[in-house]
């Protein structure tokens, strides 16, 4: 258990992909030590069922594709700190994210998403000037990718495999030849933290999520308030309140599945 | 084309059609006010009056808005103007994030024409645009109707509202979105449409022609010549980097020490220094410059703006003791929202909590009912009118009776004894705080009211008939109309009572002779609009805070040269009631660019409320800054490259053709007013030449000189003040001409 221990951890100093310096049954055992059932219920549970069918079910499946994808990945090197109370509210994070990655200007695909909680915050569907955002007590909740650890979301119910971690810090990266604009990982994330740039399998669709701009994130580098920070990676997976159910028709992709048999 | 959509959006009210058209016959006028000049001049017959359904209510955005171009947050609305007793053309201004939805909906401007029958409101989510039934929030405040909308359309929807004041055709009402943002002036316009409001969800992409890495040096680019709100390049308070020790006078007011104390937890400001890109938002410190220390800096949660702005001028507060009044104590706004409403209060010490306190609880109201103050003429009228006894000499130059009158106040002479009485007097003149809010509370919803005495609907023509009205509706129909119907209105106008800073046509002075050092192109950019004009180019550079020893060279160097003519004069620096120098050249230019580059902001869209860029806060570049700016974000998001000289034709051609509605306007209600622009329209008030405190004194000769040197700058005619045909030409509106030509406005 220590020499995994001490694999895993050079992997993330390192920053190579997981698979390259450990076999997959070793990592399985690791995550299963550090992230236990228990734990990822307690996580899930205050989501609704959705969420949580999504993990129960979804492991439980079958596929036909022999080909596993990396499915225990290491966790990330960085993240993105934000502090609501330094937020001015001004969106040059969003608009940063889309026009230096993307060359265009359109927030609603941003990899950091401030507009939606601007004017009520982030748990507002009615109710005024008694909480969140610019209606509200003025503080305004930027909401970031977690970068989250093994089993992570987005990358495991992509039915592409077009979602990698990638070095050197190890994000969770589309990768856009591969994506097909399906829109599965969209639903997928508990927190909605990924966009798609045009509709639901167009053409030219693909997926946004972010990729912590491969360690000198445009968000960060945007701010105008001091309110975002590149820091080491935590798991704020199990601090953030998740926004949004994940339906259960969101299963994990056939191959995931299989191979999550072999350690669940 | 980058920045652009391609399509312009129309609703007409009256018969439900909605259309999509193209952009293309717009884009030489850029967006904005350009756009909706073009249409007035396009489509509104001369003599329209505002409330009439031919008049348009124009959102103009504009090429730059919502590309990501720092300060491109902003909303151009144009419309003809209730406070106008023309009814001329003029425009308010929002920011907030309402024009960039707008633009990500796929909309490079929405046009309103028409009315209603009844109350409607405009659903914009993309390509899907609806009219939709107002009922359930008419008669309600903007706040409730902003909520409405969201719980409708989703709470990342952007709301542009009217409230009761707008619904009820006060003539200085607002349109206001995301709390804190509002265009003056053409509330009652939305009003006599019955639209409610304007609901705006965008989610697609304006694409940037220029290369990634290209556009990221631009953007970079301005972010490094940027300062503060309102142009400062150099902070107020000596900080610990301080360069050269040029400081004094700017909003660039974070300290260390100084905390926006009503955070959880508190922000320390501190030293933001000119290379720490990542602070500028903190660099504004408006709460505690505007509100005081010990009370701005306690009561500040952080500083807010508008869409893809840096630099930060809202002050979000909360002051609990509002939550004594039944509003929330969170409150946010800036400038002159912070002084609409409590401008109805009298004797509350300033930097004082009771001030904060007024000051906040006026936004509470006048936001919600979305009242405007006409830039402080309307308080500045109800001050005289409530507290002015006239003499017998300002009754004689009034022309009315003195022996009838003298003693008296205009609203002791003009209200109905009933009308009098009812007005809680003792409120307005207690000591203490709580009653002088109730009197504002009063006083507000009474405008909003806007009820002839018999409890009628007001309107000015009632009122020219005689009828009486309220103290709201006197004060809801404007300066400019009461003046007509109140002579010692229209003296105190005309000599500056009680210091009114009446200018003309319905409007108050803004940024005027007072402004440092530039009495004369200051005074140019106050003739030339129909409501105060909202020029900030001139102030936003001399104000900066490198004083004219820097900023006159820096004006040579970008716009001269002017052979040791001086466009700025430096013993106003010293004195500002100072004698001012002679008109020269460097002044027309300078208030030529000063004019050109606003209706530029306010088309690309830009914030004039911080440009120009010709200053920066960097010693490297001796303090530099960049004449190019607004022509390098042209050229990088629309792919059409045009140099600083090109754009400037631009913001001619806009000026040339507001100057043509204008002219054809004025024809059409009193003819032979329109083809003497000079003697009729671009007039200044006879108080502007005697001493009048804290400003410079215009000389009757050299404000002749003045607008002989400013015509020439723009290639109009010196006699009329109209445009000439080759300027006309030159300009590719040869078919203006043509049709002015027809219409003997022609010089």
């Amino acid at each position: 258990m220590a020499d995994i221990k001490k694999a895993v951890a050079r992997a993330l100093v390192e920053g190579a992909p997981s698979q390259t310096v450990t076999g997959f049954g070793e990592v399985a055992e690791f995550i299963h030590k550090v992230v236990t059932r228990r734990q990822f219920l307690q996580t899930t549970g205050a989501v609704g069922l959705g969420a949580v069918t999504f993990y129960l079910v979804g492991c439980g499946s079958s596929s036909n594709d022999p080909q596993p994808r990396q499915v225990f990945v290491a966790n990330a090197l960085g993240m993105i700190a934000a502090e609501p109370s330094r937020c001015v509210g001004c969106r040059r994070c969003e608009l940063a994210c889309s026009e230096f990655n993307n060359g265009v200007s359109q927030p609603s695909i941003a990899r950091i998403k401030v507009g939606r909680n601007y004017n009520l915050g982030p748990n507002s569907v009615t109710g005024f000037l008694r909480q969140d955002g610019t209606w509200g007590n003025h503080r305004i909740v930027q909401d970031v990718c977690h970068q989250c650890p093994h089993p992570v979301p987005c990358q495991l119910a992509c039915p592409n495999a077009a979602i990698d971690v990638v070095p050197p810090v190890n994000a969770r990266v589309v990768n856009t030849d591969k994506c097909r604009g399906c829109g599965i990982c969209v639903k997928a994330c508990p927190w909605a933290m990924t966009s798609l740039t045009g509709p639901v399998d167009g053409a030219n669709t693909k997926a946004t999520k972010c990729f912590l701009c491969n360690g000198n994130p445009e968000c960060v580098r945007a701010c105008p308030a001091r309110a975002l920070t590149y820091v080491s990676w935590q798991d704020m997976t199990k601090i953030v309140p998740p926004r949004q159910v994940v339906p259960a028709s969101i299963q994990l992709a056939p191959d995931v599945a299989n191979t999550c048999n072999g350690c669940h | 084309m980058g920045g652009w959509t391609g399509k312009v959006l129309r609703v007409d009210l009256s018969t439900g059609v909605i259309t999509k058209e193209s952009t293309d016959k717009y884009k030489g006028f850029l967006g904005g006010t350009g756009l909706a000049y073009k249409v007035f001049w396009d489509e509104v017959p001369p003599g329209t009056t505002a409330f009439d359904p031919a008049n348009r209510i124009i959102f103009g955005v504009g090429p730059l808005t919502g590309t990501g171009t720092p300060l491109s947050g902003r909303v151009s609305v144009t419309s003809l103007f209730p406070i106008s007793p023309l009814d001329l053309p003029s425009t308010g201004h929002m920011g907030g994030h309402w024009g960039p939805e707008l633009k990500f909906a796929g909309y490079d401007s929405l046009i309103i024409q028409g009315a209603s029958a009844t109350p409607v409101w405009l659903y914009i989510k993309d390509d899907v645009v609806e009219i939709r039934d107002a009922s359930r929030m008419w008669g309600n405040g903007i706040y409730r109707a902003t909520s409405d909308i969201m719980d409708i359309m989703g709470v990342d929807a952007q709301v542009a509202a009217i409230g009761q004041c707008g619904e009820n055709l006060v003539r200085s009402s607002n349109v206001m979105t995301g709390r804190s943002h509002s265009a003056g002036g053409v509330g009652a316009v939305m009003g006599s449409k019955k639209l409610k409001a304007i609901g705006v969800i965008g989610t697609g992409a304006l694409k940037i022609e220029a290369s990634k890495s290209a556009w990221k040096d631009l953007v970079d680019f301005q972010r490094t010549i940027l300062g503060a709100n309102s142009g400062g390049v150099v902070p107020n308070t000596l900080q610990s980097w301080q360069p050269d020790g040029l400081y004094g006078g700017t909003r660039w007011t974070a300290a260390n020490g100084l905390y926006w104390g009503a955070a959880s937890p508190p922000v320390h400001t501190g030293d933001c220094t000119a290379d720490d890109l990542n602070s500028i938002g903190i660099r504004t410190f408006k709460g505690y410059a505007d509100f005081g220390a010990g009370v701005g800096d306690k009561h500040t949660v952080k500083i807010g703006g508008c869409h893809a702005c840096p630099i930060r001028c809202h002050i979000a507060t909360d002051v609990p003791a509002l939550e004594n009044y039944g509003v929330s104590r969170f409150q946010v706004n800036t400038c002159n929202g912070n002084s609409s409403v409590s401008g109805f209060t009298q004797g509350i010490a300033s930097r004082s909590e009771d001030n904060i306190t007024a000051s906040q609880l006026g936004v509470a109201l006048g936001d919600n009912y979305g009242w405007w103050s006409d830039y402080g003429l309307t308080q500045a009228d109800f001050g005289f009118c409530a507290e002015h006894v006239l003499t017998a000499e300002e009754c004689t130059g009034a022309g009315i009776d003195p022996v009838a009158n003298a003693g008296k106040t205009p609203y002791q002479i003009r209200l109905t004894p009933t009308e009098y009485a009812r007005v809680p007097w003792a409120k307005y003149n207690a000591t203490t705080l709580q009653p002088k809010l109730e009197f504002m509370v009063w006083i507000t919803t009474e405008i909003a009211n806007n009820l002839m005495a018999d409890k009628t609907p007001a309107t000015w023509e009632k009122m020219q008939a005689g009828q009486p009205a309220t103290l709201g509706a006197y004060i809801a129909v404007g300066s400019g109309r009461l003046e007509q119907l109140w002579p010692e209105l229209k003296y105190a106008h005309e000599v500056n009572l009680e210091g009114i800073n009446y200018i003309k046509l319905g409007h108050i002075k803004h940024h005027f002779t007072e402004s440092a050092g530039t009495a004369y192109p200051a005074a140019i950019l106050n003739m030339l609009y129909n409501r105060d004009p909202m020029c900030h180019t001139h102030t936003n550079f001399t104000g900066n805070g490198l004083k004219p020893v820097k900023n006159n060279p820096i004006f040579d160097e970008l716009f001269g040269p002017f052979n040791g003519e001086l466009a700025i004069d430096p013993s106003a620096y010293a004195a500002p009631d100072y004698a001012v120098p002679p008109m020269n050249r460097a002044k027309a230019v300078f208030a030529y660019m000063c004019v050109i580059y606003m209706e530029l902001h306010n088309s690309l869209t830009l914030c004039n409320y911080t440009l120009p860029g010709w200053g920066s806060p960097l010693k490297s570049r001796n303090y530099r800054g960049a004449r190019d700016l607004e022509a390098q974000f042209y050229s990088a998001v629309t792919g059409h490259t045009v140099t600083a000289t090109q754009i400037e034709d631009i913001g001619l051609r806009i000026l040339t053709i507001f100057r043509a509605v204008t002219a054809r306007i004025m024809e059409a209600r009193n003819p032979g007013t329109g083809r003497d622009q000079r003697n009729n329209h671009d007039i200044m008030p006879e108080w502007a030449f005697h001493a009048h405190s804290g400003a410079g004194t215009l000389d009757r000769t050299q404000w002749e000189i003045a607008k002989d040197m400013f015509y020439d700058q723009c290639g109009w005619d010196r006699a009329t003040g109209l445009p000439t045909q080759a300027t006309y030409d030159r300009l590719g509106l040869s078919d203006v001409a043509a049709a002015m030509a027809a219409a003997g406005l022609m010089p």
